[in-house]
């Protein structure tokens, strides 16, 4: 008993262990980020900001285009998860609900997409993309992100698709449901874990993606928050205060999200991906 | 190996053969159709062209039927002539092994000394994930401070102690380790979760007989843990390893390659050779050349992960 105590708390303590190594880079970042220039590159570094600032942020919005950046990767990223859920649900019903001659091979293909490596299309669809005219757009960038975000999708759904009784199904039609309203009122809300965590990670896909954006996007009005952050980085003279804020402020868009519906995609990717 | 297996595909939920589902054959086509004709667009397509142009010379200004044929030359070139390209190629294969090897290994190893029942469960899980969520680019940054030469946290904590300063990421015999590094920060609390779920996913009856039996801790492992938990591995690392190959924002925003190529990756290089140096053609066959390597060392993986034990 004794013995089963002690091991409890050392998991305790290694679970903590690990959460601190994991926020303590953070927390770096952050309280950096509101000290004082001099303060962020001293020679004893501080633990707390000995003086709370928030002059480089305010320097990250008058000097760079932030705000703007801000509304492009909040567009592109609602674009693509509203694309990636309506198509990936869909193939999803389709795949693993319904009989149909070739499914097996369409499962492979998807499956073959997922694993395909994504930055290897870089040349071929920037061409696609800039004959057809899109270069420099948003919907060019949804298009991508979507592309790279709906196989993973597919296979995720997988599992939550597959544990709905068909008997369900029949009950429903023998009811007088119709085909649509026994997908959108049975079958959906209980694959609704599943539709979350692919909305959550479409959205995060397309929020940090720099790859694609950095050769699709030319004008400053278009850029997402990374390309915006490749420009500071890029600066001739390193201003440490304007990187760290540009850091935290691209990133705490995307903790508060996780903060507060994280725990859906996390479950979701392991009843999907790792139960299955 | 029943042959039962063959006729059924065990990785697709099996559909009663009734007369409503017969009915909606027809919906499956046009639910599936349209991904398919993405994948088809979006994926075939280029990889079709990138293939054709990998063959000619090409600086993306002269029209595409107009470009000079070049036949295997490019991929003479990089594999006999292009320094940098095999530096790249060796980078990136260290920093795969480097970085996919400590994944597992540490992923695994927290997530058997945490194997039970944790409180706080969804918050520690929602933090574990986070530099997962985070812009690799503000990664990037962050660690370009913390590993900075001059005024970066790591050096002022080992000069406290008396050492001498480490150059890190602009070191040219440290900037690859620096970057294994920031990758395994980067996902090692992802496959702790992970590998904690696969875990708690095997039957506890399994260990209580293997108990009784008396197999010790390591039989356990070895004969239960292990073969139960292939997908999962099957998974950690395949999708691990097709990243980790493929590297570009992190290197991009870090070092950039340097010094002196010594964290150029292979992505990075095609990177540039296309968009700085403006040759699609040789840019190209690098990317055939990776996508070549990608596939036989997933093909292996796969071959050997195999969940084996499925069919009963």
């Amino acid at each position: 008993m004794n013995e089963g105590k002690r091991g409890r708390a050392i998991r305790y303590l290694l679970v903590i262990l690990v959460m601190f190594l994991i926020i303590a880079p953070f927390y770096w970042i952050y309280s950096s980020s509101l000290k004082v220039s001099t303060e962020i590159v001293a020679q004893w570094p501080t633990l707390f900001p000995e003086s709370v600032t928030f002059g480089h942020y305010a320097n990250l919005l008058s000097s760079s285009d932030y705000p703007i950046y801000l509304t492009n990767s909040a567009v592109v990223s609602f674009a693509t998860m509203v694309i990636t859920v309506v198509l990936s649900t869909s193939a999803a019903y389709g795949l693993y609900r319904l009989p149909f001659p070739g499914r097996k091979t369409i499962y492979r293909l998807i499956l073959l997409a997922y694993i395909f490596p994504g930055s290897l299309l870089l040349i071929p669809l920037y061409v696609m993309l800039s004959s057809l005219n899109l270069l420099d757009t948003q919907l060019a960038l949804v298009i991508i992100n979507v592309t790279f975000a709906a196989p993973f999708s597919v296979w995720l759904l997988k599992a939550f698709f597959a544990s709905i009784p068909f008997e369900l199904e029949e009950a429903a039609s023998l009811d007088g449901a119709s085909w649509l309203q026994t997908l959108l009122r049975v079958v959906l809300p209980l694959a609704s874990p599943g539709v979350a965590s692919v909305a959550i990670f479409a959205f995060v896909t397309s929020w940090t993606e720099y790859m694609f954006a950095s050769v699709l996007i030319i004008s400053d009005a278009n850029r997402t928050l990374p390309v915006g952050l490749a420009g500071i980085i890029g600066q001739y003279v390193i201003d440490w205060g304007l990187l760290l804020a540009g850091a935290g402020a691209t990133t705490l868009p995307i903790i508060l999200l996780f903060v507060l519906i994280g725990r859906f995609f996390v479950n979701g990717l392991l009843e999907g991906g790792v139960k299955a | 190996m029943s042959s039962h297996a063959s006729k059924t595909a065990w990785w697709l939920p099996e559909i009663p053969k009734s007369a409503l589902m017969r009915r909606r054959m027809l919906w499956a086509y046009v639910f599936v159709s349209a991904p398919i004709v993405a994948l088809l667009v979006f994926l075939l397509g280029p990889i079709l062209f990138s293939g054709w142009v990998s063959l000619h010379r090409w600086d993306m200004l002269s029209p595409v039927n107009e470009m000079p044929w070049r036949g295997l030359s490019n991929y003479s070139y990089l594999l006999t002539k292009d320094p940098v390209f095999l530096k790249s190629l060796g980078n990136t294969f260290l920093f795969a092994i480097g970085g996919v090897g400590a994944n597992t290994a540490l992923g695994l190893g927290f997530a058997l000394l945490l194997n039970s029942r944790i409180r706080g469960r969804t918050v520690w899980r929602v933090l574990y994930f986070m530099p997962v969520i985070t812009a690799p680019l503000a990664l990037a940054v962050m660690f370009s401070f913390i590993f900075n030469r001059n005024y970066g946290v790591v050096n002022n904590v080992i000069t406290a102690f008396g050492l001498p300063r480490q150059p890190f990421l602009s070191g040219p015999s440290q900037a690859l380790m620096t970057l294994v590094f920031i990758a395994i920060y980067q996902y090692v609390g992802y496959y702790i979760v992970i590998f904690l779920a696969g875990l708690q996913g095997i039957p506890q009856d399994y260990y209580d007989a293997a108990q009784v039996d008396g197999a010790g801790k390591w039989q356990e492992f070895r004969f239960i843990t292990l073969p139960l938990l292939r997908p999962v591995m099957l998974f950690v690392v395949v999708t691990n390893t097709i990243g980790a190959l493929q590297v570009f924002d992190l290197v991009f925003a870090t070092t950039g390659g340097a010094p002196a190529n010594s964290s150029m990756t292979v992505v990075l290089h095609m990177y540039n050779t296309a968009f700085k140096f403006s040759r699609m053609g040789r840019a190209s066959a690098m990317a055939f050349i990776l996508f070549a390597i990608i596939m036989l060392i997933t093909i292996v993986q796969v071959r050997l992960l195999r969940d084996r034990t499925y069919q009963d």
